[in-house]
């Protein structure tokens, strides 16, 4: 069998590298998005109010809003 | 905490109310069918989970078949229990919280119900295959080729529809449940692919080291994140009353994320790799307590005040229970790592104990609490019988107590029997018959939960105890 060790592990380098990036990346977006700020605990109601509008389907909400 | 106030208190429609689930405008066609399907091979598996037990304590037994031999029968059994009951079971469970998470439906049932009908197909694949000996050799990695690619094509379908649910959603913020779940879709797509098919292109000691890695991470970055993305949602849900503290839950998802992948090595302990490989996996071991502990607090904090509902609220009793045996696994596997510790338990049967606490204690508990919250609501009906769901529970947990206790003390025994050059190894075999015996009789209480569980899911599913008056709070418990 042919050891492929060097490029499996080159190519591991790689594939971490852009794991720990996307991660960096979006650690970095939660800051901005207000998940660490002080309206970061209103996300936890929501899972009480877990029905979509239909009149409104899959239509966004404004930024770290509730459902108006 | 003044502002501490369940929405039952503040007077707000419960989540129980019968108008909160028979107006539903989700379909959740796709969660049925995964969550049925998956009870029906918990169900199948527990039957062979016995006949490994069984073949502990009488090795002969079944005779000489080849497709009833340990050999065959227990790759069954672990990739069964994996990918045919939990795996699918949470896949279920997402299809049915991630479009309620964010507000809209799902972004495609038929896409969901082709998955599902692919999913399958890789589950009866893969009796087929492990039955017949069509085996690759690796742990948890046994699937054959063809039938890797196939889970391949399934999790990217899986992947795509909750992203593009995730995408079209109506808050910005969102809950962490949802953050773990795009982990886990993430996460499982490398792990994934590192040991099914990257550890086909090394050889040695680093093939080994992959698979370790595979094995680990199989645990923690893809039932860890998912099962605890089903307790974040469950857990507020079923006892209705808000998480403490979602800021402590980002903490306990990043840390994860940060420190989860380097531990698969320190199965590798004492081993022919290299030392700093060993620290570093070490290092990280210990390090998992962080996000441990930031999602048990978390918990725990949750349930101040609600601890009543422990009594008789029977997805509660299975979550919090999962939360201790959570807690308690994750515990294990960091002194597991310590150098010391390791030269006694490495490769005994702590380690199926440690195992089975993990994806049976904790993460199959938070998936059958999931299953007795959503199926009753999916169908629009009462639970058939909340009796038979506590005995359910009852069986569940003292099965689980007397193996996973039994295999952690019995583990210890066997490691310094071996580490003991003048007993003969063929006495430490013999001398474990007495802990195989236990973990058989264990096995068989569990059975009896999963028969009760699935029988009680099925019944409800089909409507056996009739179009009760579905009072809400009835149907909560």
């Amino acid at each position: 069998m042919v050891d492929h060790s060097y490029p499996s592990v080159f190519f591991a380098y790689f594939v971490f590298f852009l794991l720990a990036s996307g991660a960096l990346f979006f650690f970095t977006r939660t800051i901005r998005d207000g998940y660490w700020g002080k309206d970061a605990e209103e996300v936890k109601y929501r899972i009480f109010d877990d029905e979509p509008d239909e009149s409104k389907p899959n239509e966004r909400r404004p930024p770290n809003g509730r459902a108006e | 905490m003044a502002e501490r106030t369940t929405l039952a208190d503040a007077g707000e429609i419960p989540v129980t109310s019968t108008a909160k689930y028979t107006e539903s405008v989700h379909e959740d066609a796709t969660a049925r069918a995964f969550i049925l399907s998956s009870i029906g091979y918990f169900f199948i598996v527990g039957i062979v989970a016995l006949l490994v037990a069984a073949k502990f304590l009488w090795p002969s037994f079944l005779g000489t078949i080849p497709m009833l031999t340990y050999g065959r029968l227990r790759p069954l059994h672990v990739n069964g229990m994996l990918f045919g009951w939990l795996l699918a079971a949470d896949m279920g469970l997402m299809y049915y919280v991630v479009p309620r998470l964010c507000g809209v439906k799902l972004w495609s049932e038929k896409f969901g119900l082709a998955t599902a009908a692919l999913w399958n197909v890789i589950i009866l694949g893969a009796v087929v295959s492990l039955l017949m000996g069509w085996n690759q050799g690796f742990e948890y990695g046994e699937l054959p080729f063809v039938l890797d690619v196939a889970v391949v094509v399934a999790w990217i379908m899986f992947g795509t529809n909750m992203f593009m649910t995730v995408a079209t959603r109506k808050y910005q913020q969102m809950y962490v449940t949802l953050w773990y779940m795009m982990g886990t879709v993430l996460w499982t797509a490398f792990v994934y692919l590192t040991g099914n098919f990257a550890a086909l292109l090394v050889t040695g000691v680093n093939q080994a080291n992959l698979n370790w890695m595979y094995v680990h991470n199989a645990v923690g970055l893809i039932f860890t994140p998912i099962g605890l993305a089903i307790a974040y949602y469950f857990i507020p849900k079923t006892a209705n009353t808000p998480l403490h503290s979602h800021k402590l839950s980002m903490v306990g998802f990043w840390s994860l994320a940060f420190v989860y992948v380097w531990t698969g090595a320190h199965h590798m302990l004492h081993g022919p790799i290299s030392q700093w490989l060993q620290t570093i996996a070490i290092v990280f071991s210990v390090m998992l307590l962080i996000p441990v502990w930031a999602a048990v607090y978390n918990f725990f904090a949750t349930m101040r005040g609600q601890w009543h509902q422990m009594r008789d609220n029977v997805p509660i009793k299975f979550l919090i229970s999962g939360v201790v045996f959570y807690l308690l696994t994750c515990f294990q596997g960091p002194m597991h790592s310590l150098r010391s510790v390791n030269a006694i338990v490495s490769k005994t049967d702590w380690i199926p104990g440690h195992a089975h606490m993990a994806v049976l204690g904790a993460f199959s508990f938070f998936a059958i609490a999931g299953c007795y919250y959503v199926v009753p609501r999916m169908f629009k009906r009462e639970l058939y019988s909340d009796a038979l769901a506590n005995w359910s529970f009852w069986l569940f947990l003292i099965g689980g107590l007397g193996f996973f206790v039994t295999l952690w003390l019995g583990g210890f025994w066997q490691g310094w029997q071996w580490n003991n050059p003048s007993i003969p190894f063929i006495d430490t075999v013999v001398n474990l018959q007495p802990v195989w015996l236990v973990r058989f009789f264990s096995g068989v209480l569990m059975f009896g939960g999963i028969a009760a569980f699935a029988y009680n899911i099925l019944a409800t599913a089909i409507g056996a105890g009739g179009e009760k008056a579905t009072d809400g709070a009835a149907v909560a418990a």
